[in-house]
């Protein structure tokens, strides 16, 4: 194993999650042309929500994560018929900067919701499982596996949800032509509101899976929203597929980093890589014009 | 079957579609005809739900569907197979036609359309794993076709079905109209290939500038000196 090993290890657990969040960003940007900068809050609610699940009613770690993704996609059912189903019945004009607004709007409130109701305060929990488990020199936490155990589970679901079953087809087909999606009888604000749903459940899973890691407060979302923005422009905006590689990229060239250059250099070497890009490849690693999201 | 009443629509400030009526019946072929920018498509695409009229009604099986939105009127047996044929290019032509027949519960009935819509079109049945983004015009157009018949519809409205394919391509769509018509298929098409059309159509239309300027039997049209003239060509 060795040094190379122990990065490895460390770089996938740490991509796993990034995957988790920028999936549910890609797939909004790809089915609803929304460039979601509320994502991160559903990230801290599902910590929240986790947090009060655990702790003050005592559910154990799998009912608290998944009553934290079920009350996030709640939530993302009620922003989306509330807001941006109004917006699209009235003007479709400018629509990737009204909801890029919008979506800034929902995030200062979702913030200084929490801080109102829940106070500024670090909620979280010292862990869910406990103990560790050795990875050939490396002792990893077993919340750590937990959490990236979840990532996958929640994305290969996820994924075959898309592609197998009907009602992921006909979210699939919504990305691809809006207009051809309702010819063959889909009814694209029910598809709409579902992407949105599920999108904050995605993040929201992120959030709670995390909780032992990152304690919940009202602002701790904007981290994994840049992560995975950071994500979506590397791969390319609204590929589904693309968007899971690039967590795993992003979670490496982290963690290399992280090895080489120590605490702190992480972000300055990742947006350094993401300039770069951007120079070299304006749509991103794998981004074509004009491909919107297949999860292949 | 299908009924406009003094439909008038329009883009904004310019209107395209004036006063047009029309009636179609159950199991009839008929044509709409017309130059570039005659209004064929926007009415068309009015029926569809796609376009909401300035005025007019449009009833369907004598339901009033004015303004119903595109994605109910595919339940109710109204299929619209557009010119841009809207395919999901990243889907494979199999997950295409399931697309097409979204709208059916029962999968019997999906599978038994299914293999309807491949042996109408056996070119899709070798292309079934093949990206529809990838295809020929000629394959795009089969499977644009196929999708809308996917829902065993009552009524198919084709909107320039052989444009930009070639005359071997332009056959085999024609046949499609035949046989839809053997089925007692409703069909309305627009076309600018008139000739063709015409052999296959029971009744026809003549639009220009917006209205319905002539209408009467594919054998009273093909006769007719102004549209031998204008749309055929001969003297």
């Amino acid at each position: 194993m060795g040094e190379f090993g122990d990065i490895l290890v460390t770089a996938v657990l740490r991509g796993g999650i990034y995957a988790l969040m920028a999936l549910g960003l890609s797939l909004v940007f790809g089915v609803m042309n929304i460039a979601n900068f509320a994502h991160g809050e559903f990230y801290m609610l599902g910590a929240y929500f986790a947090y009060f699940s655990f702790t003050t009613f005592k559910l154990g770690v799998i009912p608290s994560v998944l009553i934290a993704a079920l009350l996030a996609f709640a939530v993302g059912v009620i922003v989306e018929r509330g807001l941006f189903y109004p917006l699209r019945k009235r003007s479709k004009k400018n629509w990737l900067m009204n909801t890029f607004l919008l979506t800034l709007g929902v995030s200062i409130i979702l913030q200084n919701g929490a801080k109102l109701m829940w106070g500024s305060r670090y909620r979280g929990v010292t862990s869910y499982f406990g103990g560790t488990i050795s990875v050939g020199t490396m002792q990893i936490p077993n919340d750590r596996i937990f959490a990236f155990a979840v990532a996958c589970i929640a994305i290969a679901i996820f994924v075959l949800f898309l592609n197998k079953t009907k009602l992921g087809r006909a979210i699939r087909s919504v990305s691809m032509d809006e207009t051809g999606a309702s010819l063959v009888g889909v009814n694209l604000n029910m598809i709409h509101t579902l992407t949105f749903g599920l999108s904050c459940m995605l993040a929201a899973l992120a959030g709670a899976c995390l909780l032992p890691l990152t304690p919940a407060f009202p602002v701790m979302g904007i981290n994994p929203l840049y992560k995975s923005w950071f994500v979506l422009i590397l791969v390319g905006m609204g590929n589904l597929g693309a968007s899971i590689v690039g967590g795993l990229i992003v979670g490496l060239l982290e963690t290399i980093s992280y090895f080489q250059f120590g605490a702190g250099w992480q972000d300055v070497i990742s947006l350094a890589v993401i300039i770069v890009i951007l120079l070299v490849k304006p749509n991103g690693i794998f981004g074509k014009k004009g491909v919107k999201s297949a999860a292949e | 079957m299908l009924e406009l009443q003094n439909l008038n629509v329009g883009y904004g400030y310019l209107q395209v579609v004036w006063d047009v009526s029309l009636k179609i019946h159950q199991g009839e072929v008929v044509a709409i005809l017309g130059l570039n920018g005659a209004g064929k498509t926007t009415t068309l695409k009015t029926i569809a739900g796609v376009l909401t009229p300035k005025s007019g009604k449009i009833l369907f099986n004598g339901q009033d569907i004015t303004g119903l939105p595109t994605c109910q009127l595919v339940k109710l047996g109204l299929s619209f197979i557009p010119e841009e044929r809207n395919l999901f290019t990243a889907m494979t032509v199999r997950e295409n036609l399931l697309m097409g027949a979204y709208i059916l519960k029962d999968n019997a009935e999906v599978k038994r359309n299914l293999d309807y819509v491949l042996e109408l079109f056996p070119r899709l049945a070798e292309r079934s794993k093949q990206l529809a983004g990838t295809m020929s015009g000629g394959e795009r157009q089969m499977l644009a076709i196929g999708r809308g018949l996917m829902s065993k519809p009552k009524m198919v409205m084709l909107d320039e079905p052989s444009m930009g394919l070639s005359p071997k391509n332009v056959l085999v769509v024609f046949d499609a109209v035949k046989k839809l018509r053997e089925e007692k298929v409703t069909v309305v098409i627009v076309e600018q290939n008139v000739n063709t059309t015409l052999s296959v159509a029971d009744r026809a239309y003549v639009m220009e500038q917006g209205r319905i300027a002539m209408e009467g039997s594919s054998e009273e049209l093909a006769k007719d000196d102004h549209v031998r003239k204008m749309y055929l060509g001969i003297a």
